[in-house]
């Protein structure tokens, strides 16, 4: 199919390049415009208090994709995310609130719970060689039926100096905002300086043929559910921080989200392709952007659904449009590694 | 070897989550109630609130509280067996009405010698301190029925020269009804006590009295009845007189009582009554539990000097309607038939959000209280649904087969529960929907919130607020999920109001698809996008905090009364916005209110288990919510913000 393919279209013409670029930066350009559109239109969107906010709203969601990323790029899926996300601060926040528990303990107990639930995904997954989508169905469904156990369905709000870390700044920029930078830009370092990276590139782009390489197939995959899961937990502990309470609301949907922006962000579902920065971080800006501009235009309510299914829309088109058309040329933005590890 | 430990890990950390859920579990506590008998209806309905009582907050502590009773006919020594029969049989802690007030002081120290906690209950032990006291505040009831009454009459132009008609002398009740009222009488203009007559709570001599006091003093134009059990009687005296005659009429004589009896309420509903402060059953049994739980818990119940007193709610004509969980009402036929045993059969969705355990406990405290005012003993069988709407069919299915009366559902999917209801319908067992109605398929009843009456009250209150407070709104509308029934009202409600009223405009709608992320994202875009907004309308509190973190953020997080207060209005008040409210920060809510959804469903269902007519409206039975704001919200009951805040 491949190889008919490349018969077929003729390589050299304009409408390859065209398509090629529209296809690599389009999203970029879609960015821009986007930018530049809320910024003629919405007098104070673009001015650094806005900004700021926007970083400030988009963070949970730049460390939750950063770690899904991970799972993707190996061309499997974690969509317990959202559950993970509600469990693991929910826990949290009981612990501090009903058990009196220290901050940084209860910290590094949520960690740990987190660490085990990615295990519990990698072994469903990797050992117990069930489907990942239906794997993290499973554990998704099963850890808010867990978590909505523990907290009963109610909110629980958090202590008061616990809440205010919500809205602590250096300067004028969210602390929460540059601890998601800095796991992205972990999280960059990771996928395109180190071997591990390079493996999880290489599984999602054939695992039998990584497997041949010499690739620890099973325990990267394995890893790479574990470091989702750790990071879904950080997210949630960002986002419980940020709404000063655990609520039953907390990570329903966000797996759906998370996959969009991942999209979005041009990682590839079929795995094997896409990047942390600038990927996963403009995946998440454009669907912060877009809601963001559409609250400062005042849109029609009924608008936000539309606006955001018609971008997720678009950039699943791309996806399935690079995955049948493997002409696309590698640019910088891609990680796939340039020799075998 | 390394997946063994993966594996033994993986068990250990569901192991250590199990154990955390299982700690949840609720601890079971027995309650011994021991009666002196069963001679007036006030037993029965404090026995049956106080059953429900213990069914809501012992669900909001975590107690499965059990109940063992005993009643001693009237006799003192039967009476102290009885004591030490729920001893033997190991209750945690007893409760006790007195037949005599100081020969229960022997049972109070047997069951201290027992370690058993020990409350005395409508009647204090004379003899031995027990644990706690609870029982009713003669003194109060009285004095604010006399506030009232002089405010009644002083508003009417009236002085008045009264009539009182005391109780039994040896009755520390009636002396101290007797005392607040004079007390008061001697500080106020508004009447003048000019005959006092002792009645000896003898229904004959109030009759008597009545008519001998109204010959002697023939001008006399008011009445206090130290208590209206005997309102008949003084009814016949002021018929003989010529002056039983409602409101409004020349020859009305005012008429302030206490108690509010059955013959009363009704007589108060036509107008003879004009006030009356309520021997409140209701407010004593869940005092009791309260007292009771808290004991068991080891806290202090936070007591007075002379035990936990509650003085009653004072009640007018145009009050008394509405006036929840009367006994006067809920137990007007008296003691209760032998009870008929029906089943419901209760299908949830999913326990989702706090408000199902709310209305679980609610609607089974519901089913103790009316079903014994009913003569029912309900019975209930409860299932739910994961959020999945082909189970949710099917344990309905399973309902049916389990032979159920009725079935009371929340619907995962409005139009899938359709074939469920035609399902019941088909086997004879009527069906109620409940939050979420039908639509597909028209059940026996819908039960559920008015969302639009809720948002449009809440926008009537925020109008005058605004008003009063000289301000004109500019306000940011925080939206539900637009799929949501209950969201789409709320904002069509609220935006009709506005387009109504000078008072506010709504100068940016946001939608939140009901996500605590969304409201904070949300609010902080809006107030970048409108620094000169003003106001907020949330369409629910649930994520308060998330408006919160972002109006700290705009340095716009201040109570009322702060240059940089945000006036906010809301809707539902979840526990975290009730505090909020309390602390000045949130300034009118309405309340999704889930004690009378369930009270609600319970009075349907048993309408139609009884073949009666629920009488509902076209769209249902729909309960829109009570107004609340920091002055008023201190004083509503049943708020399952307040009663499952815990939970």
């Amino acid at each position: 199919m491949t190889a008919q393919t490349q018969t077929t279209v003729p390589t050299d013409s304009n409408w390859i390049r065209l398509r090629n670029f529209i296809l690599q930066h389009g999203f970029n350009i879609v960015l821009i415009f986007v930018l530049l559109f809320y910024s003629l239109s919405a007098p104070r969107f673009l001015t650094s208090a806005n900004l700021i906010s926007l970083l400030h709203a988009a963070a949970p969601m730049m460390i939750i994709a950063a770690g899904l990323a991970l799972v993707v790029m190996t061309g499997k899926l974690d969509i317990s995310v959202g559950s993970v996300a509600f469990l693991t601060s929910s826990i949290g926040t009981i612990l501090m609130v009903r058990n009196g528990f220290d901050p940084l303990l209860t910290l590094v107990i949520v960690l740990v719970i987190g660490l085990l639930i990615g295990m519990l995904n990698g072994f469903l997954v990797v050992v117990l060689k069930i489907s990942p989508l239906i794997a993290t169905l499973g554990t998704m469904i099963s850890l808010r039926g867990v978590g909505l156990e523990l907290t009963r369905s109610t909110t629980i709000s958090l202590p008061e100096d616990i809440r205010r870390l919500g809205n602590l700044t250096v300067g004028s920029v969210f602390v929460d905002s540059l601890i998601a930078l800095a796991v992205l830009v972990i999280i960059h370092i990771v996928v395109t300086r180190t071997p591990f990276g390079r493996w999880l590139i290489a599984i999602g782009n054939g695992e039998e043929t990584a497997a041949r390489l010499g690739i620890r197939t099973r325990q990267v995959t394995y890893l790479s559910f574990i470091l989702s899961s750790l990071l879904a937990t950080l997210g949630g502990i960002v986002t419980v921080i940020q709404v000063g309470a655990a609520s039953p609301s907390i990570g329903s949907g966000l797996e759906f989200t998370a996959v969009s922006v991942i999209v979005i962000g041009g990682i590839s579902l079929f795995g094997g392709e896409g990047s942390i920065l600038p990927g996963a971080l403009r995946g998440v800006l454009i669907l912060e952007i877009i809601r963001n501009g559409l609250n400062h235009l005042g849109a029609d309510p009924y608008a936000y659904r539309f606006v955001n299914g018609a971008i997720i829309f678009i950039a699943m088109y791309a996806d399935s449009l690079r995955a049948r058309l493997p002409v696309t040329p590698r640019t910088s933005e891609s990680s796939k590694p340039s020799k075998s590890t | 070897m390394k997946h063994k430990v993966m594996l033994v890990l993986v068990i250990l950390a569901v192991f250590a989550l199990s154990i955390s859920v299982s700690a949840q579990e609720p601890r079971t506590v027995r309650i011994g109630l021991s009666w002196n008998q069963y001679d007036v209806s006030l037993v029965y309905a404090w026995e049956a609130y106080m059953q429900a009582q213990g069914v809501v907050q012992g669900e909001a502590a975590g107690l499965n509280i059990e109940w063992v009773i005993n009643a001693a006919d009237g006799d003192p020594a039967r009476q102290a067996a009885n004591i030490e029969d729920l001893l033997n049989q190991g209750v945690d802690l007893i409760i006790a009405r007195a037949e005599d007030s100081a020969a229960i002081g022997s049972s109070v120290r047997a069951a201290q010698d027992a370690g058993v906690p020990f409350i005395t209950f409508d009647r204090a032990s004379k003899t031995t301190a027990p644990t706690a006291h609870v029982g009713g505040d003669s003194y109060a009831q009285a004095l604010t029925t006399a506030e009232a009454f002089a405010q009644l009459l002083t508003d009417n132009g009236v002085t008045g020269s009264c009539i009182e008609l005391q109780g039994a002398l040896t009755d520390e009740n009636a002396v101290n009804r007797s005392v607040a009222w004079n007390e008061f009488d001697a500080t106020s203009d508004a009447f003048q006590t000019i005959a006092q007559v002792p009645t000896d709570w003898d229904a004959t001599l109030f009759l008597s009295g009545a008519t001998n006091a109204l010959q002697a003093n023939p001008d006399a134009n008011c009445m206090f009845l130290a208590s209206d059990f005997a309102i008949t009687s003084v009814q016949s005296a002021l018929e003989s007189a010529g002056r039983w005659a409602p409101v409004g009429d020349p020859n009305h004589m005012w008429l302030a009582t206490q108690d509010l009896f059955p013959e009363a309420l009704t007589l108060m509903e036509a107008g003879y009554v004009d006030v009356t402060t309520t021997y409140d059953a209701f407010a004593h049994a869940q005092e009791a539990v309260r007292v009771a739980i808290a004991i068991l818990n080891g806290e202090d119940p936070a007591c007075g000097e002379n035990g936990c007193l509650v003085a009653g709610r004072v009640a007018t004509p145009e009050t008394v309607g509405g006036l929840d969980n009367l006994w006067s009402r809920d137990f007007a036929n008296g003691a209760p038939a032998e009870a008929r045993t029906v089943r419901v059969g209760l299908s949830w969705n999913q326990y989702d959000v706090s408000l199902v355990y709310a209305w679980e406990a609610y609607m089974q405290a519901q089913g103790v209280e009316q079903g014994a005012a009913a003569g029912l003993n309900i019975e209930w069988v409860i299932n739910a649904a994961d959020g999945d709407p082909a189970r949710q069919a099917a344990n309905i299915e399973d309902l049916i087969n389990q032979g159920v009366d009725i079935i009371i559902a929340r619907a995962e999917d409005s139009a899938a529960i359709g074939s469920s209801v035609r399902a019941a319908q088909d086997a004879g067992v009527p069906f109620i929907t409940f939050d979420r109605a039908s639509k597909t398929t028209t059940p026996s009843a819908h039960v559920g919130g008015d969302s639009y009456a809720q948002a449009l009250t809440t926008a009537e209150a925020f109008a005058a607020l605004l008003t009063a407070n000289g301000v004109t709104g500019s306000c940011i509308e925080l939206q539900g999920a637009l799929t949501d029934e209950n969201a789409v009202n709320r904002s069509v409600a609220w935006n009709e109001f506005d387009a109504t009223s000078d008072a506010f405009q709504t100068i940016a709608q946001v939608p939140t698809d009901w996500d605590a992320t969304l409201f904070l994202s949300g609010a902080t875009n809006a107030l970048q996008a409108n620094p000169d907004a003003n106001c907020m309308f949330l369409a629910s509190d649930f994520a308060i905090t998330s408006v919160q973190s972002a109006l700290e953020s705009a340095g716009r997080w201040a109570p009322v009364g702060d240059p940089n207060h945000m006036w906010l209005a809301t809707q539902d008040l979840f526990p975290e916005a009730l505090t909020l409210m309390e602390q000045g920060y949130v300034d009118v809510t309405t309340t999704y209110d889930a004690f009378a959804h369930a009270q609600e469903a319970v009075r349907v269902a048993i309408a139609i288990l009884n073949g009666a007519d629920p009488a509902c409206g076209e769209n249902g039975c729909l309960v829109a919510g009570r107004v609340a704001t920091p002055e008023t919200v201190g004083s509503l009951d049943n708020l399952w913000s307040r009663d499952f805040s815990g939970s």
